[in-house]
């Protein structure tokens, strides 16, 4: 039997991306032994793709049933935070993807309300806090393990660079960090009530997560204790609603954005004075573009996520590499091209699932624990704020000591 | 005789820089027939080894005795709004280094004072507002050509840049820009009284600059009028002032900046919503990093001003390279390099004078001109108000 019985929670795009990471886990310490999702139908379907024993139409069906000792919550990001409580409340762990949680507006919110145009982001910002410390508390009291699936922190090329920042030792004075693209192509992308916000909260929570966690580490490394953020400057746009573009015959980037941003930039200021510059957009050609840069007093480190020169093509016409894949969202086959020989493995998820079971398996925390994800969630929201308010927003009070 | 005739005011670096660029473009289109300075002597050093005919200890002298088209004002920055102004009541064209004016104290205030940290941003940007109004005027009264120069928008890279936006012919939704390097060496670059600014006044003004051009000519382009910028959010900040970075004991950035920002960082909203990042710092090792980055809605151009790849070096210890120079600031010639082929011609410093110069002859605005010189001025005094008082700061009342 293996030694950690995983359950599966949702069976959509996320679901897949992490079946595949436990898939390469050897069997005897890992199986996902139950896939739940609604309808019951789509759940079943999944677990014959993936030949997972069991399928249920809801979680609390396949907690009284099947035996598990972790979930992975591959949910939509309104559901995060119920699911978490519930599972932690029957002492499973707790694989979840990020965000922690979010404002997806009021119970009795009407479903088309676009809630990013009309609900105040201060107001967000404190029932995002409030479900955050409900979540970290039940965390708390039930002592399981909680593993925040912030691909970017298990990255191989994040990973080298935090190792070289490491060895050299000098202060990370600056850090530059972007996820952007053309565009999600999920709907629920595009609305507030069903995201929890735009390209800041879809994307930017990855380079913000890895921003965070790398000048938590310095701190923890020189300190003892982790160098936290301590204020935030913010601006988001929507670059999409430019008249000239919207007189555009083609669009290349995607459109239909409804109440959130299609582009951001937090600057984040630590308490040592140091600083980050993170940014997100749904309207960057090209591909998706992942980095990560450090500006240290000794030494300077990039992880150039996706995409990175370890495979490079050219073709004189777009059909020639057809079908062959070449990257995430990359708009033509043709000229140069920067293939990813195995996207999954440079953007770090194989490895996160990997570092969740051992966690468990070792009675440890993950490498991306709950204290990232409630740090992420937050920011994001403070950030939302200052944008809004047109104004530095201060950390303190929002993180805490 | 030459079509433009001009005289050089200054003789420190910037001028050093100007007359082999002046020179290349040949006697019969421009002449550099006189230098001045504040020390004749000093002048008169110049003019014998750069084989300038006169010398001047004062611009007003220079004029009444030789007969100049243009002036190129290579003096320190606290004087250029004097100059300009000077020059231009004299009906001479001007070509200005940047930056076009700024904010040095008040005449009477005390060489030691850190005015970056006892005047309020809002106050300097009242007086920069007042310099600009009066430049303004006088070269609109004495109807002279002014060249500012903006090295950034000659540069070959942005050019061509500038030149596939043009035929991709999309709308320009966000541009990334930046110049960065390890801190400048010079003393004056380190206190306001002297600089008028940190990172963002001596780096940022180029990169600003260019993407504001950028956007200018992209409303000329499509609806006849500039696209103007319409607010700003700015952070700066002092990275070699954190504490475990003072405690390092060898240091490979520049450090003692008194009262000026070594890193900051600038967002520009445009009045069609589209945005730009410009980011400027005294912290960054590996060399000048000087790029535009511009994604349009049908296409994404870079300029890698420098460096950029178009040669690559590699050496197994950094003296196997001796004294050949490498690029600017690199900090070793070991390891794996990009050497600049030509480093003036890839930041476009001959191109500006050329075009200055072109522009005199042919009576024509230059391409960087005083509409440029002068947002550059307002956006970055307006960017320090939002950084002190942590607030985004609208754009419209200030530039008109």
């Amino acid at each position: 039997m293996a030694q950690v019985r995983v359950g599966l929670v949702g069976c959509g795009f996320s679901a897949s991306l992490h079946i595949e990471g436990y898939k390469k886990l050897a069997p005897e310490r890992c199986q996902v032994v139950a896939v739940c999702g609604v309808p019951k139908s789509e759940a079943e379907a999944f677990a014959a793709e993936h030949g997972i024993p069991a399928a249920f139409g809801s979680m609390e069906e396949m907690l009284a049933t099947a035996e598990v000792e972790a979930v992975d919550l591959a949910v939509p990001n309104f559901l995060h935070a119920p699911f978490i409580i519930q599972a932690a409340k029957a002492g499973k762990h707790i694989f979840c993807e990020k965000p922690l949680t979010g404002y997806f507006g009021e119970q009795g919110t009407p479903k088309d309300e676009l809630i990013g145009n009309t609900v105040p982001k201060q107001k967000m910002l404190e029932e995002t806090s409030r479900q955050v410390d409900a979540v970290m508390a039940v965390l708390e009291e039930s002592g399981v393990k909680f593993g925040y699936a912030e691909n970017w922190v298990y990255a191989p090329a994040f990973v080298k660079l935090w190792r070289l920042a490491k060895t050299a030792g000098g202060t990370i004075l600056r850090i530059e960090a972007e996820e952007s693209h053309s565009g999600s192509h999920a709907e629920y992308a595009k609305q507030w009530r069903l995201s929890g916000g735009g390209s800041l909260m879809v994307k930017g929570s990855h380079p913000l997560g890895a921003a965070l966690q790398l000048k938590w580490w310095e701190g923890e490394e020189k300190f003892g204790r982790p160098i936290r953020a301590a204020s935030v400057l913010c601006e988001v746009g929507n670059l999409t609603w430019i008249d000239a573009f919207k007189r555009e015959q083609t669009h290349y980037v995607r459109t239909g954005w409804k109440d959130v941003e299609d582009w951001g930039i937090i600057v984040v200021k630590f308490e040592d004075g140091s600083v980050a510059e993170v940014k997100a957009g749904d309207t960057t050609l090209g591909g998706v573009h992942n980095y990560l840069e450090a500006y240290l007093s000794n030494a300077r480190l990039r992880a150039n996520i996706n995409p990175n020169d370890s495979c490079v093509a050219y073709a004189p016409a777009a059909d020639i590499f057809e079908p062959e894949y070449i990257s995430e969202k990359i708009e033509t086959k043709g000229g140069w091209s920067q293939p990813s020989p195995d996207e999954d493995w440079h953007q770090g998820y194989p490895q996160e699932v990997a570092d969740f079971v051992s966690a468990i398996i070792e009675d440890r925390q993950p490498v991306s624990g709950a204290a990232l994800a409630r740090e992420v969630a937050l920011v994001l929201y403070a950030a939302y704020v200052s944008a809004e308010e047109g104004r530095r927003v201060e950390l303190g009070p929002i993180l805490g000591g | 005789m030459s079509e433009v005739r001009i005289g050089l005011v200054g003789y420190g670096n910037a001028a050093s820089f100007h007359v082999p660029a002046l020179r290349q473009l040949g006697r019969e289109r421009c002449e550099i027939v006189a230098v001045c300075g504040r020390s004749r002597d000093r002048a008169a050093a110049f003019a014998g080894e750069h084989g300038i005919p006169q010398a001047f200890g004062d611009m007003e002298e220079m004029f009444s005795s030789v007969e100049v088209d243009a002036v190129d004002l290579a003096v320190p920055n606290h004087v250029h709004a004097e100059y300009a102004i000077r020059a231009a009541e004299a009906g001479k064209h001007i070509i200005c280094e940047k930056h076009l004016t700024g904010y040095f104290g008040e005449p009477d205030a005390p060489e030691e004072e850190m005015i970056g940290k006892t005047v309020p941003k809002s106050k300097m940007l009242a007086r920069v507002v007042e310099q600009c109004d009066l430049i303004g005027e006088a070269i609109g009264k004495a109807g002279v050509k002014f060249g500012y120069a903006e090295n950034w928008v000659y540069a070959p890279a942005f050019v061509k840049l500038r030149r596939l936006a043009d035929t991709a012919g999309g709308t320009i939704m966000r541009m990334q820009a930046e110049e960065s390097h390890s801190g400048s060496p010079s003393v004056y670059a380190k206190q306001w009284r002297t600089s008028g600014g940190g990172s963002l006044v001596l780096k940022g003004s180029h990169p600003l600059g260019a993407v504001l051009q950028l956007k200018q000519w992209e409303g000329e382009r499509k609806r006849g009028k500039p696209i103007r910028p319409s607010s700003i959010m700015c952070e700066v900040g002092n990275l070699t002032w954190i504490e475990s970075f003072r405690q390092e004991e060898k240091h490979f950035l520049k450090t003692d900046w008194k009262d000026v920002e070594d890193w900051g960082i600038m967002v520009v909203k445009f009045e069609d919503g589209s945005v730009a990042e410009i980011i400027a710092g005294d912290t960054t090792l590996g060399g000048v990093h000087n790029y535009l980055e511009a994604y349009l809605s049908n296409a994404r151009l870079r300029a890698n001003i420098n460096p950029n790849d178009s040669c690559v070096a590699y050496a197994l210890s950094p003296e196997i390279f001796g004294d050949e120079y490498i690029t600017e600031k690199i900090e070793t010639k070991g390891g794996w390099t990009l050497p600049s082929p030509e480093e003036a011609w890839n930041q476009g410093q001959p191109q500006e004078m050329a075009d200055f110069v072109a522009a005199i002859a042919e009576d024509r605005e230059p391409i960087s001109g005083f509409l440029l010189a002068r947002d550059v001025t307002l956006v970055l005094y307006a960017a320090y108000v939002s950084a002190e008082e942590g607030r985004r700061v609208d754009l419209g009342p200030i530039l008109g």
